[in-house]
């Protein structure tokens, strides 16, 4: 072997040792600082995240959901409307009655239309018919409160009818035929991932859940009769 | 008189062998350096991978902080997603309220509506009747000016207006209600 293949092979010695060695070594290197970055990054995520979840005043949200459920319900608002309705209308000393009710315009829209898309946000909406009897002032002021009673509703149509009391022939009833909507919209079904951000309220947001407040809520009806026959062996 | 026959290639070999002697150190610290650079890599790859397992630890530890706390995630996303659809209903749920109330105002005692639809463009198509032409006159004059606290009127137009069978007097009137324009 000459003194020059000698050199060739050390050099080539020493080159391999570059690539075999610290090659691989420098790549995993490489790949866990990738992975530390990542890391921090995804810590710090989280650590906002939870901050911002211990910062939330888990009483307050919890009146703040029970309002909203009461007066955005989750569900098809039956019985909290029609308790809503005959009781808004006995405190306006107005006769309730003639209930229809209809699925709503969201809904037939979802239920008609196979080919149409169904609301992303899952919104929908319960028209609901009744008619309230009195005199105009007072059907006037139940109109103003219905605005300001939970669940939320928005009158669609009104009719009005002049009706004469058969006993006292002076006396004029005023019938009004209304048709509210109200609006439901189900809960998201997913929370998403641990790393996804809490979606914080905006000023505007804020602004809403206040209102909320304003909205008057009346229990719901529970009949206080006994239903069905009674023990005749007692 | 000297005799240098060798001088040349003497300073030759000279060079030569300084030449390896050079290419060896080379060599030798060449290793020398390589090692040491496989060595602080090697070292810091360990220590950035015991960095990464305790930054891992601490994310799941995190992470079952946050699961723990499931609770009030789910109530702040069910109130921002419930607030944008109860934003949007809000706006329109009011302009409905006012629209229906002005055209309630307007209406005297003893009127009989058919039904008017509560439109939010403001175009509001009114028909009944009404006993008197007392009672006409004065829906007029409320159409011409409303009660204070309500919509303005932009307009109104007499579609029909004829008597009934039984002395009363029919009407079917489109008033247009001014809507606020941020409401459209």
């Amino acid at each position: 072997m000459t003194k020059k293949q000698k050199l060739i092979l050390q050099i080539l010695g020493l080159f391999l040792i570059l690539v075999v060695l610290i090659r691989p070594v420098a790549v995993k290197l490489n790949d866990n600082l990738a992975t530390r970055r990542k890391l921090n990054t995804s810590l710090n995520q989280l650590q906002t995240k939870l901050n911002i979840l211990e910062g939330i005043d888990p009483i307050m949200i919890d009146e703040r959901v029970k309002k909203m459920e009461a007066i955005f319900p989750s569900t098809k608002p039956i019985v909290s409307l029609m308790a809503s309705l005959s009781q808004l209308a006995a405190e306006n000393g107005l006769s309730f009655g003639g209930v229809s009710l209809t699925p709503g315009s969201l809904s037939q829209e979802e239920s008609q239309g196979k080919g149409k898309k169904k609301d992303a946000s899952g919104l929908a909406d319960l028209t609901f018919g009744f008619q309230i009897g009195g005199d105009l002032d007072r059907i006037s002021q139940f109109m103003q409160d219905l605005e300001n009673t939970a669940p939320l509703m928005k009158i669609e149509e009104v009719g009005l009818t002049i009706k004469t009391n058969p006993i006292f022939n002076l006396e004029t009833i005023v019938v009004a035929d209304i048709k509210v909507s109200a609006y439901y919209q189900p809960p998201p079904k997913t929370l998403g991932g641990v790393d996804k951000p809490v979606k914080l309220l905006s000023k505007s947001d804020e602004a809403l859940l206040n209102q909320l407040v304003s909205f008057k809520t009346f229990p719901p009806v529970i009949p206080l009769t006994t239903v069905g026959k009674e023990n005749l062996f007692e | 008189m000297d005799i240098d026959l060798a001088t040349k290639t003497i300073s030759r070999m000279r060079q030569t062998q300084m030449a390896k002697r050079l290419l060896d150190k080379a060599i030798i610290w060449g290793g020398l350096i390589l090692a040491l650079t496989l060595i602080v890599i090697a070292s810091l790859n360990l220590w950035v991978s015991r960095v990464n397992k305790t930054l891992n630890q601490r994310v799941e530890v995190t992470k079952k902080q946050i699961v723990a706390q499931s609770k009030i995630e789910t109530q702040q996303l069910y109130l921002s997603t419930k607030l944008v659809s109860f934003g949007n209903l809000i706006k329109t749920h009011e302009l409905h309220q006012a629209v229906a109330q002005t055209v309630f105002s307007l209406i005297p005692n003893g009127t009989s509506i058919k039904g008017f639809k509560v439109a939010e463009t403001g175009m509001i198509n009114l028909s009944g009747s009404l006993p008197s032409w007392q009672l006409l006159n004065q829906l007029l004059t409320n159409l011409k000016q409303p009660p204070p606290g309500y919509l303005e009127i932009k307009g109104y137009k007499i579609k029909q207006i004829n008597f009934s069978g039984g002395g009363g007097i029919n009407f079917n009137l489109e008033v247009e209600i001014k809507v606020p324009p941020n409401n459209l």
